[in-house]
């Protein structure tokens, strides 16, 4: 029996196999397989190596300057903990009536930002959520008025205000994008700092850090086929933000993460985005055709579907080409995927996490009913999909979409 | 560890589902003689609805034609009249309750309506539907749709 056809590329994606054959020579006794930080031997210097030579090919791919900004992690669910954990921490430990805490996200964030979001406010930080519009877009004039509603707040108004805005540059369940370099240049019109959970993005959009004002940038080796358990954060340096470790152990990565540093994990980083850069805009070209024809395909044979997010997909600075959310009306997500589960692999835009369904928290902050979340599908293209991949999948789902609708009584 | 075996558990259902998809219970059935029953709401998220057809005093299935020296039942009781010789189901919802109507169909199927009330048993559909603990409310449905057969 043939695999299914794997459509969920915004989960993970696959080790590109020259990554995996690097990764494998940072392993062994007979390759770099020393402790990065053992500084007496040569197994130590050439670990070493492998970890700066990752550094600097992150760093040149996202326009870094100076490759210390880059710290390694475990991806980007730690990432996003250490910005946002790190940035208030320093300053819910000092005297509560000295500062004044906010942080501005939007409900539509990945849980790595909303749960640490959530954890802050129980410490005592101001967490305000901006609502997108219904095609997941933030308008920034909910922004901008949010920031004067701060600083103009009479309460607090002789006290220090410690503002970090944490937006996502691309959303993992609509692919919808945020225009960050506008939000970056209104944050930094107020003073504040900005975080950009971005591990949609590296790797598929050309990112220039040296061009975007960004303060700290969240990302994820597996997003753009590197290996699982490595990350990055991206921490300006010029100028300074103040951010405290979560984890300490030996002051590693310039002391804001403590851990011995996974070098064939780092590796595989490094060379996963230098490979996905070198190809980034053919690459990018050949999704977009991809996700055409599969919504074509699928519009063709099928009534009653529509776009979570923005409806026109072609356009590529408002969607990135890789995912599309899709609601299949009078079809409930988890029997379509359960029915296609021979032929496809991919993700509902609801998780069954709890004693009711619930719905995606996603498409419910852009105002999608219940019911639609309930019928959306999201699908996620990548390298390895080929075109006949993309018949087979609109084949598929088109007949278990008809079978199904079928079988409801609605 | 718990999220793993609910994640086994989950995998289990799925197959599960997908072996009663495959099967020749969904769609409807038409005619005059046909009770249609229905449970659910679209604002649960789950509807399942039931077409059956029963058997008559003239048109009894041979499957369950008593065979003697099982004295005859009366009318209304028993096998004979009012067993279910066809079923057909409409569901709306997820694969555990695409599990729970094919199972439910199976089971009513060539029974009359007193063994229905007799042996459904929300315990062992439970069991054998290997059904999570937070999915129980599926079994609920079911048991309204009982209640409402009048045959």
């Amino acid at each position: 029996m043939s695999r299914p056809i794997y459509l969920d590329y915004a989960a993970t994606t696959p080790v590109d196999p020259r990554v995996a054959a690097l990764m494998a020579e940072c392993l062994s006794l007979e390759g770099d397989f020393g402790n990065p930080a053992s500084n007496t031997h040569r197994y130590g210097f050439k670990a070493k190596e492998r970890v700066d030579l990752a550094r600097d090919q992150i760093s040149e791919v996202l326009g870094v300057l100076d490759p210390r900004e880059i710290i390694f992690t475990s991806g980007a669910t730690e990432s996003n903990n250490l910005a946002l954990q790190g940035f208030f921490k320093n300053y819910l430990n000092t005297n509560q009536n000295l500062n004044s805490n906010y942080l501005i996200t939007m409900p539509t964030e990945h849980k790595a930002v909303l749960d640490p979001a959530k954890y802050l406010s129980a410490q005592g930080v101001n967490v305000i959520y901006l609502k997108p519009e219904s095609d997941g877009v933030l308008i920034l004039e909910k922004l901008d008025q949010a920031l004067k509603n701060i600083i103009n707040n009479a309460a607090d108004f002789h006290i220090r205000k410690n503002i970090l805005i944490s937006i996502m540059w691309v959303n993992n369940e609509t692919g919808v994008l945020q225009d960050i370099l506008k939000i970056a240049e209104l944050v930094k019109s107020y003073g504040a700092y900005l975080h950009v959970d971005a591990a949609q993005a590296v790797g598929k959009l050309p990112i220039n850090l040296s061009q975007v004002p960004i303060d700290l940038l969240s990302l994820s080796a597996h997003k753009f086929y590197g290996p699982k358990g490595v990350g990055a954060l991206y921490i300006k340096r010029k100028p300074k933000i103040n951010l405290n470790p979560i984890i300490y152990g030996g002051g590693h990565e310039m002391g804001f993460r403590s851990g011995t540093l996974p070098t064939h994990q780092i590796a595989g980083m490094g060379l996963a985005l230098f490979l996905s850069d070198q190809n980034l805009a053919q690459e990018s070209d050949r999704i977009l055709k991809l996700k055409n024809k599969f919504w074509s395909g699928l519009k063709q044979n099928l009534n009653k579907i529509k776009i979570n997010g923005i409806k026109n997909i072609e356009n590529k600075n408002s969607s990135i080409p890789s995912i599309l959310n899709i609601c299949f009306e009078g079809v409930d997500s988890e029997s379509l995927i359960m029915a296609l589960q021979d032929d496809l692999a991919i993700s509902a835009g609801s998780a069954c996490t709890s004693a009711t369904v619930e719905s995606s928290h996603v498409l419910s902050a852009m105002g999608i009913s219940d019911r639609d979340a309930h019928e959306s599908l999201r699908f996620s293209f990548g390298r390895f999909v080929l075109d006949s991949d993309i018949d087979r999948a609109v084949l598929s789902i088109t007949q278990h979409v008809k079978k199904l609708r079928a079988m409801s009584p609605l | 560890m718990k999220d793993l075996e609910q994640e086994k558990l989950k995998q289990e259902i799925f197959k599960q589902a997908q072996s009663f998809y495959q099967k020749n219970y969904w769609g409807i059935l038409s005619g005059e003689d046909i009770k249609i029953y229905q449970a659910g709401s679209l604002f649960s998220g789950q509807i399942i609805k039931i077409y059956l057809r029963l058997s008559s005093d003239d048109l009894v299935s041979p499957l369950v034609m008593p065979s003697p020296p099982t004295p005859l039942p009366l009318v209304g009781e028993g096998r004979g009249s009012g067993v279910v010789v066809a079923i057909k189901a409409q569901i709306y919802g997820g694969p555990y309750l695409m599990s729970a109507a094919g199972y439910f169909c199976e089971f009513v199927l060539n029974k009359n309506l007193k063994e229905i009330l007799e042996k459904f048993s929300m315990e062992i559909f439970f069991h054998d539907l290997k059904l999570p603990e937070n999915k129980k409310s599926i079994l609920l449905l079911l048991e309204d749709l009982i209640r409402e057969f009048n045959f």
